[in-house]
């Protein structure tokens, strides 16, 4: 959106902003606690606050926006291929910027030895499903990592009614902001464990426990818990350019997220602009009848 | 010799995560006036505004609709309150901002639509 709306106020005549979900917003519509905006809006908003009136600023601009439209195939000549609920259609544009965001590190990532029950969740994955659909993913949970989705789920699920039992953490240092410990562990009790490791994952059908080590004592430990959330940190999202064999630059560019793993939304806005106005300048020397943008 | 007493908070106001020091009324190690605000209001009653979502059950089906307090609530009553605003049911999505009063244990919390 930033990105668009950063072209569009440099000129750029024609942007078309591709986005697989039936709204706009990424993220941020999961994202319902506070902590957003607070240097783009100077006020503090839920994620759903700051992307809705970001879309209003989208609204005023000449940008042609397609939902549910999902982008399978970019091609170093330019063409995006996507389909959406009318069929599939390539598109050509000079400029094509991927504003895809990051995935989640996986536990099968982190090879944790144990079975493969149900139960185990990345954070951010429980976090869609809590906060979009309203469904619980356990009862009685660790989450193993201290990134911040982690440490908003540790809060977000005992809110919810789950006993979280603790954050657990192999580093010597917690991986989120500071903020998010106070708020989101020490204010319901929720102990943080550093320099500890998730060893096994126990359980057949459903998780049963954990075992897990203090690396500082050497003494392991067995948790009873139905539920692992991983906070593992963040993987920049480029696949539409690793499958196209293309490298960034010469026309393709990586906004926000999927750029380098941004800790503020505001900072992420600020760039993108600047990115669009800085693609307009540069096109405007060009002279190509046609001028898209793709996002 | 009487010893002033000494509390230490990290400020929550913004992602700067300040660590703020308390010596009887001083308060040292805020980096804005919120901070020096926080600080003082944490040592008497932490206050935390509350968010989380509400079940609307549309014709269209149902729907989780973030909201958050329209001010912030002591921290001992945040989880008395989430569980209140779990057993709401709206049969419309009101606006993004509009106003929803509701009874809570411990009196009356106004939240403030916070999704559309």
């Amino acid at each position: 959106m930033a990105a668009a709306v950063g072209a569009s106020g440099a000129g750029v005549r024609e942007i078309l902003l591709l986005e697989r979900h039936p709204r706009l917003g990424g993220i941020l519509n999961q994202c319902i606690h506070l902590g957003f905006g607070l240097k783009y809006f100077k006020e503090e908003l839920t994620g759903p606050e700051y992307a809705a009136r970001y879309r209003k600023i989208l609204r005023e601009r000449n940008v042609a926006v397609k939902l549910s439209s999902f982008v399978h195939r970019v091609s170093p000549r330019k063409e995006v291929a996507y389909v959406c609920p009318h069929g599939e259609f390539t598109v050509y544009a000079p400029s094509i910027i991927l504003a895809t965001g990051c995935r989640e590190r996986t536990r099968e990532m982190l090879t944790v030895p144990g079975t493969r029950p149900a139960g185990i969740f990345t954070a951010g994955l429980a976090q869609e499903m809590i906060n979009l659909h309203g469904v619980m993913p356990g009862k009685s949970a660790v989450i193993v990592g201290s990134g911040d989705i982690g440490l908003i789920m540790a809060r977000r699920m005992t809110l919810e009614g789950a006993k979280v039992h603790a954050v657990i953490e192999v580093m010597d240092h917690l991986s989120g902001l500071l903020r998010n410990k106070v708020q989101c562990l020490d204010d319901f009790g929720i102990p943080l464990h550093l320099e500890h490791q998730l060893l096994e994952i126990i359980g057949r059908d459903r998780v049963e426990a954990i075992r897990y080590r203090n690396n500082g004592t050497g003494k392991e430990k067995v948790l009873a818990c139905d539920t692992v959330l991983f906070s593992v940190g963040l993987i920049p999202e480029r696949d539409l350019l690793l499958e196209g064999g293309i490298d960034p630059g010469n026309g393709f560019y990586l906004a926000g997220n999927a750029d380098y793993v941004h800790d503020l939304v505001d900072n992420v806005t600020r760039e993108a602009e600047k990115l669009g106005k800085a693609l307009a300048v540069g096109s405007s020397r060009l002279d190509h009848g046609k001028r898209k943008r793709v996002i | 010799m009487e010893s002033e007493k000494r509390r230490e908070f990290i400020c929550i106001v913004c992602p700067k995560c300040c660590v703020l020091e308390m010596v009887g009324d001083e308060i040292r190690g805020a980096r804005c006036e919120r901070g020096e605000q926080f600080a003082r209001q944490e040592a008497v009653m932490p206050l935390r505004v509350v968010t989380t979502t509400l079940r609307c059950e549309t014709p269209q089906g149902a729907r989780m609709l973030p909201v958050k307090s329209a001010t912030p609530v002591p921290l001992p009553r945040v989880l008395d309150m989430v569980k209140r605003i779990k057993e709401l049911r709206l049969s419309e999505i009101p606006p993004l901002g509009s106003r929803i009063k509701l009874d809570c244990p411990g009196g009356a919390l106004e939240l403030i639509v916070a999704g559309e």
